[in-house]
């Protein structure tokens, strides 16, 4: 690497990392309580104290759980129905028209044996707040796009670092940190070794947090192309009510793919749906398969099965990236690794601006400059 | 094989950030594709960037 490459790949560190910084400190700070988001909401009792009764009771029919939680939110239309994992639980999400904004829906959880509801979920909490700071800093989709835009510009900040870690470790072991010199020669050394240990995993964070945020456009895309192919012969009719037995609706899409279980029903009109059907989710019961999606298309009109296909690979992309952002698909030992990990590149962009903001004006009595200008090139081209 | 100064130097500083970013890649995998054994694999891979700090912090600084 000539002289020249070394301080060209400076400049690409240096700006992509002052571009990014402040974003992505408030993403690291953000993410940190949100690693533990479920932990949080249980221990501050958010998710209320029900005891549902065991997985295994006898649950109702599907139908009459519809009908008695359309029956609390009069005019509203059933948007999704989704399952919990580890309980008898049903949730329900209305609103008053399919396509209704998030704002406007309305959550809704019933225990599946009884039909009881559940206490309401509140809203408005400072994890909610935290959480959409996270995601869009209120601004919507133009803040979410513009924090994945921000993820691409980190990835080149943390490619660019790799490059010239080389130049700045040519004379050090790995792992040593300089306690003794100035501060600055000290913060650099943890500034190199955070950094360079931490690639893997910030990678990964970075390039899924940007992918979901590509989240709407890509589920809009999926509609538009393989939705849109495997109901052609709808094109052209009226949109469908909710007509035909939700339950029946089911039946037929795990008889369809045995082996797996329901996640959600997208009813008509919603985003995950068409026009014309129920699309039940489905997925299977590996860590792995549990997390790609099988979608079966039903006839919201007269409950037959119109077509079941495996989501594409980029809606595949698209759920795998949320369990690699989240961290929550290990344990409590994973969220803590993650937290840990995530501290370390808050380390890394403290240490980074520490550095920047510290540096000298005359480059040749700066020891981190000196370390990197008065010898000779590290790796000559062939 | 040629022994190139430069590559050897290069190797020399790449060596451990290799290694740490294989067993982060491995631990970022294997709770996905497997639980039990996978979790334990996950835990134990992904702890490496860790270990490496504080076994660096560990080694008289100079």
């Amino acid at each position: 690497m000539t002289r020249n490459t070394v301080r060209a790949w400076s400049v690409v560190h240096k700006w992509t990392s002052l571009v990014s910084t402040a974003f992505m400190l408030m993403l690291c700070l953000t993410g940190l309580p949100l690693i533990f988001h479920h932990e949080i909401d249980e221990a501050l009792g958010t998710h209320g104290t029900y005891e549902a009764p065991p997985l295994g009771t006898p649950t109702l029919s599907l139908d009459r759980m519809m009908a008695v939680a359309l029956a609390e939110r009069p005019g509203e239309v059933p948007l999704y129905l989704s399952f919990d994992e580890d309980r008898p639980v049903i949730n329900v999400t209305t609103g008053p028209r399919p396509d209704a904004t998030n704002a406007d829906m309305h959550f809704a959880s019933f225990d599946w044996t009884s039909a009881q509801p559940l206490p309401p979920h509140p809203e408005g909490g400072v994890m909610d707040f935290i959480l959409t700071l996270h995601i869009e800093m209120f601004m919507g989709l133009p803040g979410m796009l513009f924090l994945g835009f921000m993820g691409l510009v980190v990835f080149a900040a943390i490619v660019s670092g790799v490059v010239l870690y080389a130049p700045f470790m040519r004379k050090l072991d790995f792992g040593v940190v300089r306690v003794t010199r100035s501060t600055r020669v000290k913060w650099l050394d943890y500034h190199n070794l955070l950094g360079v240990v931490t690639v893997a995993w910030l990678s990964v964070v970075t390039l899924t947090g940007t992918i979901n945020t590509l989240s709407q456009p890509i589920i809009q895309y999926w509609q538009a192309d393989q939705l849109a192919q495997m109901t052609a012969p709808y094109r052209d009719l009226p949109p469908a009510r909710a007509e035909a037995s939700i339950q029946r609706a089911i039946d037929t899409a795990l008889a369809a793919a045995p082996n797996m279980r329901v996640q959600f029903v997208a009813f008509p009109g919603v985003a995950y749906s068409t026009q014309h059907h129920y699309a039940v989710f489905m997925q299977g019961d590996t860590p792995l398969t549990k997390h790609l999606l099988t979608p079966a298309l039903i006839d919201a009109r007269t409950g037959d099965l119109t077509a079941i296909r495996p989501m594409p690979w980029y809606a595949q992309a698209l759920l795998l990236s949320g369990p690699l952002h989240f961290g929550d698909y290990g344990g409590l030992p994973l969220k803590t690794l993650w937290a840990l990990l995530d501290i370390a590149a808050i380390v890394v962009l403290g240490s980074g601006l520490y550095l920047w903001l510290s540096r000298r004006r005359a480059p040749a009595t700066d020891p981190v400059v000196a370390q990197l200008g008065d010898r000779p090139t590290l790796a000559p081209a062939e | 094989m040629s022994r190139k100064p430069g590559r050897t130097n290069l190797w020399r500083t790449f060596a451990a950030p290799v290694l740490i970013l294989g067993a982060s890649l491995v631990g970022l995998v294997a709770a996905l594709v497997a639980n039990g054994p996978g979790d334990w694999i996950s835990w134990f891979s992904l702890s490496a960037p860790l270990v490496a700090v504080v076994w660096g912090r560990l080694r008289r600084a100079r």
